[in-house]
Protein backbone atom coordinates (compact mmCIF):
# COMPACT_ATOMS: atom_id res chain seq x y z
CA UNK A 1 0.00 0.00 0.00
CA UNK A 2 1.31 3.69 -0.95
CA UNK A 3 2.85 5.72 2.08
CA UNK A 4 3.05 9.82 1.99
CA UNK A 5 2.56 12.32 3.97
CA UNK A 6 -0.25 12.79 6.22
CA UNK A 7 -1.35 16.23 7.95
CA UNK A 8 -2.85 16.04 11.20
CA UNK A 9 -5.94 18.89 11.45
CA UNK A 10 -8.12 20.21 14.38
CA UNK A 11 -11.37 20.59 12.42
CA UNK A 12 -13.35 20.20 9.32
CA UNK A 13 -13.02 23.73 8.13
CA UNK A 14 -9.51 23.75 8.39
CA UNK A 15 -9.40 19.88 6.11
CA UNK A 16 -11.41 21.29 3.92
CA UNK A 17 -9.17 24.62 3.21
CA UNK A 18 -6.22 22.42 3.11
CA UNK A 19 -7.73 20.09 0.41
CA UNK A 20 -8.48 22.63 -1.60
CA UNK A 21 -5.08 24.16 -1.11
CA UNK A 22 -3.49 20.62 -2.50
CA UNK A 23 -5.57 20.32 -5.24
CA UNK A 24 -5.16 24.11 -6.67
CA UNK A 25 -1.49 23.18 -5.36
CA UNK A 26 -1.47 20.32 -8.36
CA UNK A 27 -1.82 17.34 -6.17
CA UNK A 28 -4.33 14.37 -7.23
CA UNK A 29 -3.76 11.42 -5.25
CA UNK A 30 -5.24 12.03 -2.02
CA UNK A 31 -7.48 10.75 0.97
CA UNK A 32 -8.85 12.41 4.02
CA UNK A 33 -9.02 10.50 7.37
CA UNK A 34 -12.41 11.74 9.97
CA UNK A 35 -14.12 10.83 12.79
CA UNK A 36 -17.48 11.97 11.43
CA UNK A 37 -18.29 13.38 7.77
CA UNK A 38 -16.89 16.76 6.81
CA UNK A 39 -19.39 18.44 4.23
CA UNK A 40 -18.04 18.96 0.71
CA UNK A 41 -14.49 17.25 1.36
CA UNK A 42 -15.52 15.04 -1.65
CA UNK A 43 -15.38 18.45 -4.05
CA UNK A 44 -12.60 19.87 -2.27
CA UNK A 45 -10.37 16.47 -2.87
CA UNK A 46 -12.04 16.21 -5.91
CA UNK A 47 -13.53 13.29 -5.89
CA UNK A 48 -15.75 11.77 -8.30
CA UNK A 49 -19.15 9.97 -8.25
CA UNK A 50 -17.98 6.26 -7.69
CA UNK A 51 -18.69 3.93 -10.84
CA UNK A 52 -19.24 0.96 -8.73
CA UNK A 53 -22.76 1.27 -10.43
CA UNK A 54 -21.98 0.59 -13.80
CA UNK A 55 -20.37 -2.48 -12.53
CA UNK A 56 -23.16 -4.10 -10.82
CA UNK A 57 -25.90 -3.01 -12.40
CA UNK A 58 -24.71 -5.50 -15.72
CA UNK A 59 -23.70 -8.48 -12.83
CA UNK A 60 -27.21 -7.83 -11.48
CA UNK A 61 -29.06 -7.98 -14.83
CA UNK A 62 -26.86 -11.14 -15.99
CA UNK A 63 -28.46 -13.30 -12.29
CA UNK A 64 -31.71 -11.55 -13.23
CA UNK A 65 -31.80 -13.02 -16.53
CA UNK A 66 -30.09 -16.15 -16.01
CA UNK A 67 -32.39 -16.87 -12.54
CA UNK A 68 -35.69 -16.67 -14.79
CA UNK A 69 -34.74 -18.55 -17.70
CA UNK A 70 -33.26 -21.28 -15.09
CA UNK A 71 -36.75 -21.62 -13.94
CA UNK A 72 -38.69 -21.59 -16.82
CA UNK A 73 -36.20 -24.18 -18.34
CA UNK A 74 -36.36 -26.03 -14.71
CA UNK A 75 -40.43 -26.04 -14.18
CA UNK A 76 -41.55 -25.41 -17.87
CA UNK A 77 -39.75 -27.45 -19.96
CA UNK A 78 -38.77 -31.33 -19.86
CA UNK A 79 -35.43 -30.75 -21.93
CA UNK A 80 -32.18 -31.67 -20.09
CA UNK A 81 -33.39 -32.64 -17.31
CA UNK A 82 -36.41 -29.84 -17.10
CA UNK A 83 -39.41 -31.24 -14.97
CA UNK A 84 -42.82 -29.68 -16.54
CA UNK A 85 -44.08 -28.76 -13.12
CA UNK A 86 -47.83 -27.92 -13.52
CA UNK A 87 -49.60 -26.28 -9.82
CA UNK A 88 -53.09 -25.74 -9.71
CA UNK A 89 -53.90 -25.61 -13.58
CA UNK A 90 -51.27 -22.89 -14.42
CA UNK A 91 -49.41 -24.62 -16.79
CA UNK A 92 -45.74 -24.85 -17.06
CA UNK A 93 -44.44 -21.06 -17.39
CA UNK A 94 -46.08 -19.96 -14.94
CA UNK A 95 -44.19 -16.40 -14.72
CA UNK A 96 -45.44 -14.36 -12.12
CA UNK A 97 -44.67 -16.90 -9.29
CA UNK A 98 -41.38 -16.60 -10.91
CA UNK A 99 -41.17 -13.26 -10.30
CA UNK A 100 -40.21 -12.65 -6.70
CA UNK A 101 -37.30 -15.11 -6.80
CA UNK A 102 -35.85 -13.15 -10.07
CA UNK A 103 -36.08 -9.51 -8.12
CA UNK A 104 -34.46 -10.85 -4.85
CA UNK A 105 -32.12 -12.89 -6.85
CA UNK A 106 -31.03 -9.25 -8.80
CA UNK A 107 -31.06 -7.42 -5.03
CA UNK A 108 -28.81 -10.33 -3.86
CA UNK A 109 -26.68 -10.28 -6.54
CA UNK A 110 -26.28 -6.67 -6.52
CA UNK A 111 -25.53 -6.35 -3.01
CA UNK A 112 -22.89 -9.12 -2.98
CA UNK A 113 -21.26 -8.08 -6.03
CA UNK A 114 -21.08 -4.50 -5.16
CA UNK A 115 -19.56 -6.04 -1.51
CA UNK A 116 -16.87 -7.86 -3.30
CA UNK A 117 -16.00 -4.85 -5.97
CA UNK A 118 -15.75 -2.22 -3.25
CA UNK A 119 -13.61 -4.54 -1.49
CA UNK A 120 -11.29 -5.15 -4.28
CA UNK A 121 -11.08 -1.42 -5.29
CA UNK A 122 -10.13 -0.45 -1.63
CA UNK A 123 -7.84 -3.21 -1.39
CA UNK A 124 -9.29 -4.84 1.22
CA UNK A 125 -9.14 -7.27 3.67
CA UNK A 126 -5.88 -6.31 5.25
CA UNK A 127 -4.58 -6.17 8.64
CA UNK A 128 -2.44 -2.69 8.62
CA UNK A 129 -1.94 0.06 6.37
CA UNK A 130 1.20 2.66 5.73
CA UNK A 131 -1.62 5.61 7.67
CA UNK A 132 -1.55 3.95 10.82
CA UNK A 133 2.09 4.89 10.97
CA UNK A 134 1.50 8.82 10.79
CA UNK A 135 1.65 10.40 14.27
CA UNK A 136 -1.48 10.29 16.35
CA UNK A 137 -3.22 8.33 14.12
CA UNK A 138 -5.26 6.75 16.42
CA UNK A 139 -7.36 10.40 16.78
CA UNK A 140 -8.49 10.16 13.22
CA UNK A 141 -11.07 7.98 14.60
CA UNK A 142 -11.88 10.28 17.91
CA UNK A 143 -11.18 14.48 17.11
CA UNK A 144 -8.34 14.47 14.54
CA UNK A 145 -8.44 15.30 11.10
CA UNK A 146 -6.13 13.91 8.27
CA UNK A 147 -5.02 14.68 4.89
CA UNK A 148 -3.09 12.28 3.20
CA UNK A 149 -0.89 13.00 0.00
CA UNK A 150 0.52 9.68 -1.88
CA UNK A 151 3.71 9.21 -2.39
CA UNK A 152 2.78 7.99 -5.65
CA UNK A 153 1.21 11.40 -6.51
CA UNK A 154 3.52 12.96 -9.51
CA UNK A 155 3.76 16.12 -7.49
CA UNK A 156 4.93 14.69 -5.27
CA UNK A 157 8.05 15.47 -3.20
CA UNK A 158 8.52 14.34 0.58
CA UNK A 159 10.17 16.94 2.32
CA UNK A 160 8.25 20.10 0.13
CA UNK A 161 4.91 17.94 0.34
CA UNK A 162 5.90 18.38 4.37
CA UNK A 163 6.65 21.68 4.16
CA UNK A 164 3.21 22.89 2.22
CA UNK A 165 1.40 20.40 4.99
CA UNK A 166 2.65 23.10 7.75
CA UNK A 167 2.42 26.23 6.30
CA UNK A 168 -1.19 24.70 5.90
CA UNK A 169 -1.69 24.74 9.31
CA UNK A 170 -1.24 20.91 10.12
CA UNK A 171 -0.66 20.31 13.97
CA UNK A 172 1.66 17.27 13.01
CA UNK A 173 3.44 16.01 10.04
CA UNK A 174 4.52 12.81 9.21
CA UNK A 175 6.37 11.21 6.16
CA UNK A 176 5.83 7.22 5.71
CA UNK A 177 6.76 5.38 3.58
CA UNK A 178 4.93 2.86 1.60
CA UNK A 179 4.91 -0.95 2.51
CA UNK A 180 6.99 -3.28 0.00
CA UNK A 181 3.90 -4.39 -2.61
CA UNK B 1 -17.92 24.07 1.12
CA UNK B 2 -21.34 25.00 0.24
CA UNK B 3 -22.72 25.11 -3.66
CA UNK B 4 -23.27 28.53 -4.74
CA UNK B 5 -26.50 29.97 -4.48
CA UNK B 6 -28.42 31.93 -7.57
CA UNK B 7 -28.52 34.69 -6.54
CA UNK B 8 -32.38 35.69 -6.87
CA UNK B 9 -34.64 38.66 -5.57
CA UNK B 10 -37.97 36.50 -4.60
CA UNK B 11 -40.98 37.81 -6.21
CA UNK B 12 -44.26 37.05 -5.61
CA UNK B 13 -45.97 34.79 -8.34
CA UNK B 14 -48.05 36.99 -11.18
CA UNK B 15 -48.29 35.81 -14.40
CA UNK B 16 -49.79 32.55 -15.33
CA UNK B 17 -52.86 34.27 -17.15
CA UNK B 18 -52.79 31.46 -20.03
CA UNK B 19 -52.46 28.30 -17.77
CA UNK B 20 -55.54 29.89 -15.64
CA UNK B 21 -57.25 30.69 -18.82
CA UNK B 22 -56.81 27.48 -20.66
CA UNK B 23 -57.27 24.99 -17.74
CA UNK B 24 -60.82 26.55 -16.78
CA UNK B 25 -61.68 26.25 -20.55
CA UNK B 26 -60.52 22.71 -20.52
CA UNK B 27 -62.55 21.99 -17.43
CA UNK B 28 -65.80 23.89 -18.68
CA UNK B 29 -65.71 21.95 -21.61
CA UNK B 30 -65.20 19.22 -19.99
CA UNK B 31 -67.74 19.37 -17.86
CA UNK B 32 -70.33 20.41 -20.65
CA UNK B 33 -69.27 17.23 -22.26
CA UNK B 34 -70.00 15.41 -18.97
CA UNK B 35 -73.68 17.25 -18.94
CA UNK B 36 -74.74 15.98 -22.08
CA UNK B 37 -75.03 12.15 -19.69
CA UNK B 38 -75.91 13.78 -16.76
CA UNK B 39 -77.37 11.00 -14.21
CA UNK B 40 -76.69 8.19 -16.56
CA UNK B 41 -74.68 5.15 -15.34
CA UNK B 42 -71.84 5.85 -17.63
CA UNK B 43 -71.33 9.73 -15.80
CA UNK B 44 -70.85 8.47 -12.97
CA UNK B 45 -67.85 5.75 -13.96
CA UNK B 46 -66.61 8.40 -15.72
CA UNK B 47 -66.83 10.96 -13.29
CA UNK B 48 -65.29 8.74 -10.69
CA UNK B 49 -62.22 8.34 -13.11
CA UNK B 50 -61.91 11.15 -13.59
CA UNK B 51 -62.19 12.20 -9.73
CA UNK B 52 -60.06 9.74 -8.52
CA UNK B 53 -57.01 10.80 -10.85
CA UNK B 54 -57.33 14.77 -9.70
CA UNK B 55 -57.67 13.34 -6.08
CA UNK B 56 -54.88 10.66 -5.70
CA UNK B 57 -52.26 13.51 -6.71
CA UNK B 58 -53.44 15.42 -4.78
CA UNK B 59 -53.50 13.47 -1.65
CA UNK B 60 -49.94 12.37 -2.74
CA UNK B 61 -49.08 16.04 -2.06
CA UNK B 62 -50.64 16.36 0.86
CA UNK B 63 -49.04 13.12 2.29
CA UNK B 64 -45.53 14.69 0.77
CA UNK B 65 -46.05 17.93 2.76
CA UNK B 66 -47.36 16.46 6.12
CA UNK B 67 -44.09 14.29 5.89
CA UNK B 68 -41.41 16.88 5.30
CA UNK B 69 -43.35 18.99 7.95
CA UNK B 70 -43.32 15.73 10.25
CA UNK B 71 -39.75 14.82 9.75
CA UNK B 72 -38.52 18.76 10.06
CA UNK B 73 -36.98 18.23 6.20
CA UNK B 74 -34.52 20.76 5.18
CA UNK B 75 -34.13 20.17 1.31
CA UNK B 76 -37.82 20.12 0.21
CA UNK B 77 -38.27 23.63 1.83
CA UNK B 78 -36.47 25.15 -1.08
CA UNK B 79 -39.97 23.74 -3.61
CA UNK B 80 -42.47 22.94 -0.56
CA UNK B 81 -45.04 25.46 -2.21
CA UNK B 82 -45.01 23.41 -5.17
CA UNK B 83 -46.93 20.58 -3.33
CA UNK B 84 -48.76 23.44 -1.48
CA UNK B 85 -50.07 24.66 -4.80
CA UNK B 86 -51.16 21.85 -5.84
CA UNK B 87 -53.31 20.95 -2.47
CA UNK B 88 -54.60 24.28 -2.83
CA UNK B 89 -56.89 22.61 -4.78
CA UNK B 90 -58.75 20.37 -2.20
CA UNK B 91 -61.78 22.67 -1.21
CA UNK B 92 -62.65 22.58 -5.26
CA UNK B 93 -62.28 18.74 -4.76
CA UNK B 94 -64.38 18.82 -1.34
CA UNK B 95 -67.01 20.36 -4.17
CA UNK B 96 -66.66 17.51 -6.57
CA UNK B 97 -67.16 14.71 -3.84
CA UNK B 98 -71.10 15.62 -4.26
CA UNK B 99 -71.72 13.57 -7.36
CA UNK B 100 -69.98 10.90 -5.59
CA UNK B 101 -72.53 10.88 -2.60
CA UNK B 102 -74.80 11.24 -5.14
CA UNK B 103 -73.98 8.06 -6.71
CA UNK B 104 -74.51 5.94 -3.77
CA UNK B 105 -77.01 3.92 -6.86
CA UNK B 106 -73.93 2.90 -9.16
CA UNK B 107 -72.55 0.40 -6.14
CA UNK B 108 -74.05 -3.41 -5.90
CA UNK B 109 -74.39 -3.27 -2.01
CA UNK B 110 -77.12 -0.97 -2.97
CA UNK B 111 -78.93 -3.92 -5.07
CA UNK B 112 -79.04 -6.68 -3.02
CA UNK B 113 -82.04 -8.28 -4.87
CA UNK B 114 -79.91 -8.54 -8.00
CA UNK B 115 -78.30 -10.80 -6.40
CA UNK B 116 -80.51 -13.43 -4.92
CA UNK B 117 -79.90 -15.95 -6.90
CA UNK B 118 -75.93 -15.84 -5.85
CA UNK B 119 -76.28 -16.84 -2.32
CA UNK B 120 -72.71 -16.70 -1.79
CA UNK B 121 -72.32 -13.20 -2.66
CA UNK B 122 -75.64 -12.25 -1.04
CA UNK B 123 -74.04 -13.58 1.95
CA UNK B 124 -70.97 -11.69 1.53
CA UNK B 125 -73.19 -8.45 0.78
CA UNK B 126 -75.26 -9.12 3.71
CA UNK B 127 -72.25 -9.28 6.16
CA UNK B 128 -70.98 -6.16 5.24
CA UNK B 129 -74.84 -4.60 5.15
CA UNK B 130 -73.56 -3.11 8.32
CA UNK B 131 -71.01 -1.07 7.22
CA UNK B 132 -71.66 -0.80 3.24
CA UNK B 133 -74.89 1.53 3.45
CA UNK B 134 -76.26 4.39 2.05
CA UNK B 135 -75.86 6.67 5.25
CA UNK B 136 -72.35 5.12 6.32
CA UNK B 137 -71.05 5.87 2.60
CA UNK B 138 -72.34 9.53 2.71
CA UNK B 139 -71.49 9.89 6.16
CA UNK B 140 -67.53 8.86 5.44
CA UNK B 141 -67.17 10.34 2.16
CA UNK B 142 -68.43 14.29 3.85
CA UNK B 143 -65.79 12.83 7.29
CA UNK B 144 -62.75 12.06 4.78
CA UNK B 145 -63.10 15.22 2.51
CA UNK B 146 -64.13 17.78 5.35
CA UNK B 147 -60.52 16.00 7.37
CA UNK B 148 -58.32 16.34 4.25
CA UNK B 149 -59.65 20.10 3.38
CA UNK B 150 -59.07 21.08 6.70
CA UNK B 151 -55.37 19.74 6.93
CA UNK B 152 -54.46 21.25 3.43
CA UNK B 153 -55.81 24.34 4.33
CA UNK B 154 -53.81 24.40 7.65
CA UNK B 155 -50.26 22.99 6.36
CA UNK B 156 -50.57 25.75 3.34
CA UNK B 157 -52.10 29.01 5.27
CA UNK B 158 -49.04 28.18 7.63
CA UNK B 159 -46.71 27.76 5.19
CA UNK B 160 -48.06 31.46 3.71
CA UNK B 161 -47.51 33.06 7.01
CA UNK B 162 -43.75 31.81 7.12
CA UNK B 163 -43.10 34.12 3.94
CA UNK B 164 -44.27 37.24 6.39
CA UNK B 165 -42.00 36.57 9.32
CA UNK B 166 -40.19 33.33 10.66
CA UNK B 167 -42.01 31.98 13.21
CA UNK B 168 -39.95 28.53 15.27
CA UNK B 169 -43.03 28.66 17.18
CA UNK B 170 -45.48 28.04 13.75
CA UNK B 171 -42.74 25.35 12.82
CA UNK B 172 -42.95 22.99 16.02
CA UNK B 173 -46.76 23.83 15.44
CA UNK B 174 -46.74 22.38 11.69
CA UNK B 175 -44.85 18.93 13.24
CA UNK B 176 -47.09 18.24 15.99
CA UNK B 177 -50.10 18.53 13.81
CA UNK B 178 -48.35 16.48 10.94
CA UNK B 179 -47.07 13.47 12.91
CA UNK B 180 -50.97 13.70 14.63
CA UNK B 181 -52.15 13.68 11.36
CA UNK B 182 -50.32 11.40 8.96
CA UNK B 183 -52.22 8.21 10.58
CA UNK B 184 -55.92 10.35 10.09
CA UNK B 185 -55.26 11.16 6.48
CA UNK B 186 -53.50 8.02 6.13
CA UNK B 187 -56.35 5.83 7.57
CA UNK B 188 -59.22 8.28 5.95
CA UNK B 189 -57.78 7.95 2.42
CA UNK B 190 -58.20 4.10 2.34
CA UNK B 191 -61.46 4.13 3.98
CA UNK B 192 -62.02 6.62 0.70
CA UNK B 193 -60.30 3.96 -1.82
CA UNK B 194 -62.19 1.01 -0.03
CA UNK B 195 -65.77 3.09 -0.18
CA UNK B 196 -65.68 4.93 -3.36
CA UNK B 197 -63.60 2.35 -6.09
CA UNK B 198 -63.57 -1.26 -4.59
CA UNK B 199 -67.07 -1.55 -3.61
CA UNK B 200 -67.73 -1.32 -6.63
CA UNK B 201 -66.84 -5.21 -6.88
CA UNK B 202 -69.76 -6.79 -5.09
CA UNK B 203 -67.45 -9.67 -3.35
CA UNK B 204 -63.88 -8.55 -3.83
CA UNK B 205 -61.79 -7.30 -1.23
CA UNK B 206 -58.12 -6.40 -0.72
CA UNK B 207 -56.30 -5.90 2.06
CA UNK B 208 -53.81 -3.75 -0.23
CA UNK B 209 -56.28 -2.09 -2.00
CA UNK B 210 -55.50 1.40 -0.29
CA UNK B 211 -52.18 1.18 -0.66
CA UNK B 212 -52.72 0.53 -4.49
CA UNK B 213 -54.68 3.33 -4.94
CA UNK B 214 -52.39 5.67 -2.88
CA UNK B 215 -48.85 4.26 -4.65
CA UNK B 216 -50.35 5.37 -8.14
CA UNK B 217 -51.08 8.61 -6.73
CA UNK B 218 -47.88 9.50 -4.65
CA UNK B 219 -45.80 8.63 -7.73
CA UNK B 220 -47.96 11.09 -9.81
CA UNK B 221 -47.24 13.79 -7.11
CA UNK B 222 -43.72 14.18 -7.42
CA UNK B 223 -44.17 13.73 -11.08
CA UNK B 224 -46.50 16.83 -11.04
CA UNK B 225 -43.64 18.36 -8.65
CA UNK B 226 -41.24 18.22 -11.77
CA UNK B 227 -43.48 19.39 -14.21
CA UNK B 228 -44.43 22.48 -12.17
CA UNK B 229 -41.02 22.99 -11.30
CA UNK B 230 -40.00 23.09 -15.27
CA UNK B 231 -43.26 25.80 -15.60
CA UNK B 232 -42.05 27.76 -12.64
CA UNK B 233 -38.47 28.22 -13.87
CA UNK B 234 -39.35 28.38 -17.25
CA UNK B 235 -41.26 31.50 -16.10
CA UNK B 236 -38.34 33.24 -14.33
CA UNK B 237 -39.33 32.10 -11.30
CA UNK B 238 -37.32 29.15 -8.25
CA UNK B 239 -34.04 30.00 -10.16
CA UNK B 240 -32.12 29.46 -6.50
CA UNK B 241 -33.53 25.27 -7.06
CA UNK B 242 -30.34 23.32 -7.58
CA UNK B 243 -29.28 20.67 -9.63
CA UNK B 244 -29.54 18.74 -6.23
CA UNK B 245 -33.00 18.93 -5.57
CA UNK B 246 -33.74 17.83 -9.06
CA UNK B 247 -31.80 14.83 -7.90
CA UNK B 248 -34.03 14.66 -4.66
CA UNK B 249 -37.39 14.58 -6.47
CA UNK B 250 -35.88 12.05 -8.93
CA UNK B 251 -34.98 9.31 -6.54
CA UNK B 252 -38.00 9.97 -4.66
CA UNK B 253 -39.37 9.13 -8.23
CA UNK B 254 -37.45 6.20 -9.00
CA UNK B 255 -38.32 4.39 -5.38
CA UNK B 256 -42.36 4.80 -5.66
CA UNK B 257 -41.53 3.54 -9.40
CA UNK B 258 -40.56 0.32 -7.76
CA UNK B 259 -43.13 1.06 -4.78
CA UNK B 260 -46.21 1.08 -6.72
CA UNK B 261 -44.59 -2.05 -9.38
CA UNK B 262 -44.51 -4.02 -5.98
CA UNK B 263 -47.90 -3.17 -4.59
CA UNK B 264 -49.93 -3.75 -7.56
CA UNK B 265 -47.61 -7.09 -8.96
CA UNK B 266 -47.98 -8.60 -5.28
CA UNK B 267 -51.47 -7.86 -4.92
CA UNK B 268 -52.52 -9.49 -8.07
CA UNK B 269 -49.58 -12.44 -7.41
CA UNK B 270 -51.02 -13.40 -3.87
CA UNK B 271 -54.47 -13.40 -5.49
CA UNK B 272 -53.02 -15.36 -8.15
CA UNK B 273 -51.18 -17.85 -6.74
CA UNK B 274 -54.35 -18.51 -4.18
CA UNK B 275 -56.90 -18.88 -7.13
CA UNK B 276 -59.62 -18.04 -5.18
CA UNK B 277 -62.90 -17.53 -7.42
CA UNK B 278 -64.19 -14.92 -5.28
CA UNK B 279 -60.68 -12.69 -5.50
CA UNK B 280 -59.75 -13.30 -8.92
CA UNK B 281 -62.96 -12.28 -10.23
CA UNK B 282 -61.12 -8.53 -9.91
CA UNK B 283 -58.40 -9.75 -12.85
CA UNK B 284 -60.74 -11.96 -15.00
CA UNK B 285 -62.95 -9.02 -15.29
CA UNK B 286 -60.08 -6.72 -15.81
CA UNK B 287 -57.94 -9.11 -18.65
CA UNK B 288 -61.49 -9.21 -21.16
CA UNK B 289 -60.70 -8.56 -24.42
CA UNK B 290 -61.35 -5.05 -24.35
CA UNK B 291 -58.69 -4.46 -21.17
CA UNK B 292 -56.18 -7.27 -22.08
CA UNK B 293 -53.50 -4.88 -23.29
CA UNK B 294 -53.67 -2.82 -20.16
CA UNK B 295 -51.80 -5.02 -17.58
CA UNK B 296 -49.12 -5.40 -19.92
CA UNK B 297 -48.75 -1.42 -20.45
CA UNK B 298 -48.87 -0.89 -16.90
CA UNK B 299 -46.38 -3.57 -16.57
CA UNK B 300 -43.87 -1.86 -19.48
CA UNK B 301 -45.30 1.69 -18.85
CA UNK B 302 -45.74 2.14 -15.76
CA UNK B 303 -42.52 0.12 -14.22
CA UNK B 304 -40.28 -1.06 -16.21
CA UNK B 305 -39.39 1.72 -18.66
CA UNK B 306 -39.67 4.41 -15.75
CA UNK B 307 -37.68 2.17 -13.73
CA UNK B 308 -34.86 1.74 -16.77
CA UNK B 309 -34.68 5.45 -16.99
CA UNK B 310 -34.61 6.54 -13.76
CA UNK B 311 -31.56 4.06 -12.66
CA UNK B 312 -29.48 6.50 -14.60
CA UNK B 313 -28.26 9.26 -12.16
CA UNK B 314 -28.18 11.93 -14.93
CA UNK B 315 -31.17 11.71 -15.96
CA UNK B 316 -32.37 12.00 -12.71
CA UNK B 317 -30.41 15.21 -12.13
CA UNK B 318 -31.77 16.90 -15.22
CA UNK B 319 -34.77 18.51 -14.92
CA UNK B 320 -36.14 18.55 -19.06
CA UNK B 321 -35.39 14.56 -19.11
CA UNK B 322 -37.20 14.39 -15.39
CA UNK B 323 -40.45 16.33 -16.89
CA UNK B 324 -41.11 14.43 -20.03
CA UNK B 325 -40.73 10.87 -17.40
CA UNK B 326 -42.95 13.03 -15.52
CA UNK B 327 -45.69 13.52 -17.95
CA UNK B 328 -45.35 9.77 -19.35
CA UNK B 329 -46.19 8.94 -15.37
CA UNK B 330 -49.16 10.80 -15.14
CA UNK B 331 -50.95 9.47 -18.51
CA UNK B 332 -49.96 6.00 -16.90
CA UNK B 333 -51.48 6.88 -13.74
CA UNK B 334 -54.33 7.61 -15.50
CA UNK B 335 -54.47 4.23 -17.46
CA UNK B 336 -53.97 2.55 -13.74
CA UNK B 337 -56.84 4.40 -12.39
CA UNK B 338 -59.06 3.47 -15.58
CA UNK B 339 -58.62 -0.11 -15.09
CA UNK B 340 -59.17 0.22 -11.22
CA UNK B 341 -62.93 1.80 -12.16
CA UNK B 342 -63.70 1.49 -15.96
CA UNK B 343 -63.92 -2.32 -16.19
CA UNK B 344 -67.00 -2.28 -13.38
CA UNK B 345 -69.49 -0.21 -15.59
CA UNK B 346 -72.78 -1.87 -16.59
CA UNK B 347 -71.96 -4.07 -13.74
CA UNK B 348 -75.52 -5.23 -13.23
CA UNK B 349 -75.52 -6.42 -16.44
CA UNK B 350 -73.30 -9.26 -15.94
CA UNK B 351 -73.98 -10.66 -12.32
CA UNK B 352 -72.83 -13.98 -12.23
CA UNK B 353 -71.07 -14.26 -15.22
CA UNK B 354 -67.63 -12.28 -16.74
CA UNK B 355 -68.80 -9.64 -19.48
CA UNK B 356 -67.24 -11.14 -23.33
CA UNK B 357 -66.44 -7.34 -23.82
CA UNK B 358 -66.61 -4.40 -22.11
CA UNK B 359 -66.41 -0.43 -23.01
CA UNK B 360 -63.11 0.10 -22.61
CA UNK B 361 -62.36 3.60 -23.31
CA UNK B 362 -64.74 6.06 -23.52
CA UNK B 363 -64.75 9.65 -24.54
CA UNK B 364 -66.47 10.79 -21.14
CA UNK B 365 -63.83 9.29 -19.41
CA UNK B 366 -60.79 12.04 -20.65
CA UNK B 367 -63.78 14.92 -20.70
CA UNK B 368 -64.02 13.83 -16.79
CA UNK B 369 -60.19 13.97 -16.73
CA UNK B 370 -60.37 17.25 -17.95
CA UNK B 371 -63.22 18.35 -16.49
CA UNK B 372 -62.04 17.88 -12.13
CA UNK B 373 -57.79 17.80 -13.07
CA UNK B 374 -58.74 21.24 -15.60
CA UNK B 375 -60.75 23.13 -13.05
CA UNK B 376 -58.42 21.95 -10.13
CA UNK B 377 -54.99 23.13 -12.03
CA UNK B 378 -57.02 26.56 -12.94
CA UNK B 379 -57.80 27.13 -8.43
CA UNK B 380 -54.19 26.19 -8.23
CA UNK B 381 -52.89 28.99 -10.56
CA UNK B 382 -55.54 31.30 -8.87
CA UNK B 383 -54.81 31.17 -5.49
CA UNK B 384 -51.24 31.33 -5.92
CA UNK B 385 -51.33 34.45 -7.50
CA UNK B 386 -49.67 37.10 -5.55
CA UNK B 387 -47.98 34.81 -3.09
CA UNK B 388 -44.33 33.87 -2.94
CA UNK B 389 -43.45 30.41 -4.59
CA UNK B 390 -41.04 29.65 -1.95
CA UNK B 391 -41.77 29.72 2.17
CA UNK B 392 -39.07 32.31 2.09
CA UNK B 393 -38.78 33.17 5.95
CA UNK B 394 -39.03 29.81 6.62
CA UNK B 395 -36.47 28.98 9.44
CA UNK B 396 -34.76 26.46 7.11
CA UNK B 397 -34.91 28.07 4.32
CA UNK B 398 -32.16 29.55 2.99
CA UNK B 399 -30.03 25.71 4.45
CA UNK B 400 -32.48 24.13 1.55
CA UNK B 401 -31.47 26.39 -1.10
CA UNK B 402 -27.39 25.28 -0.02
CA UNK B 403 -29.10 22.15 -0.36
CA UNK B 404 -25.44 19.81 -2.39
CA UNK B 405 -26.01 15.88 -3.10
CA UNK B 406 -24.05 14.60 -5.01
Amino acid sequence: MEGGVFGEFENGEKLVAAARAFKQKGYARMDAFMPCPVHGIEDALGLKRSRLGWAVFPIAMVAVISVMSAMCWLNGTDIFGGYHLNVGGRGGFSYPAYVPITFEAGVMTSALSGLLLLFYVCGLPRLSHPAFDAGNFERATIDRFYIGVSEQDGKFNGETTKKEMKELGAVSVSLVPGDKP
Amino acid sequence: MSVEVASETPKPFTGGTTLLGGAAVVGIAGLAGLGTIWGSDQFYYSYLIGYAFTLTIVMGSLIFLMIVHAMGATWPTAIRRLPEAVVSTMPLLAVGVVPIWMGTNNYPWMHLKDFAKFQETLHVLNHKAMYMSENGFRTRAVICVVTWTLFAEYFRRSSLKLDSQSDPALKHQLKVVASVGLPVVGLSFTLAAFDWVMSLSADWASTMFGVYFFAGGFLSSFGLMAINLTLCKRAGFLQSVNDSHVWSIGRLMFAFTVFWAYISFFQFMLIWIANKPAETVWYLLRIQPDYRWVPYTLMLGHFALPFFFLLWYRLKRNLKALTAIAAWNLAMHFIDIHWMIGPMRHWQDHIGTIPKAADAFMWTDFAAVAAVAGLAIAVAVFRQRGKFLAPIKDPLYENALRYDSR
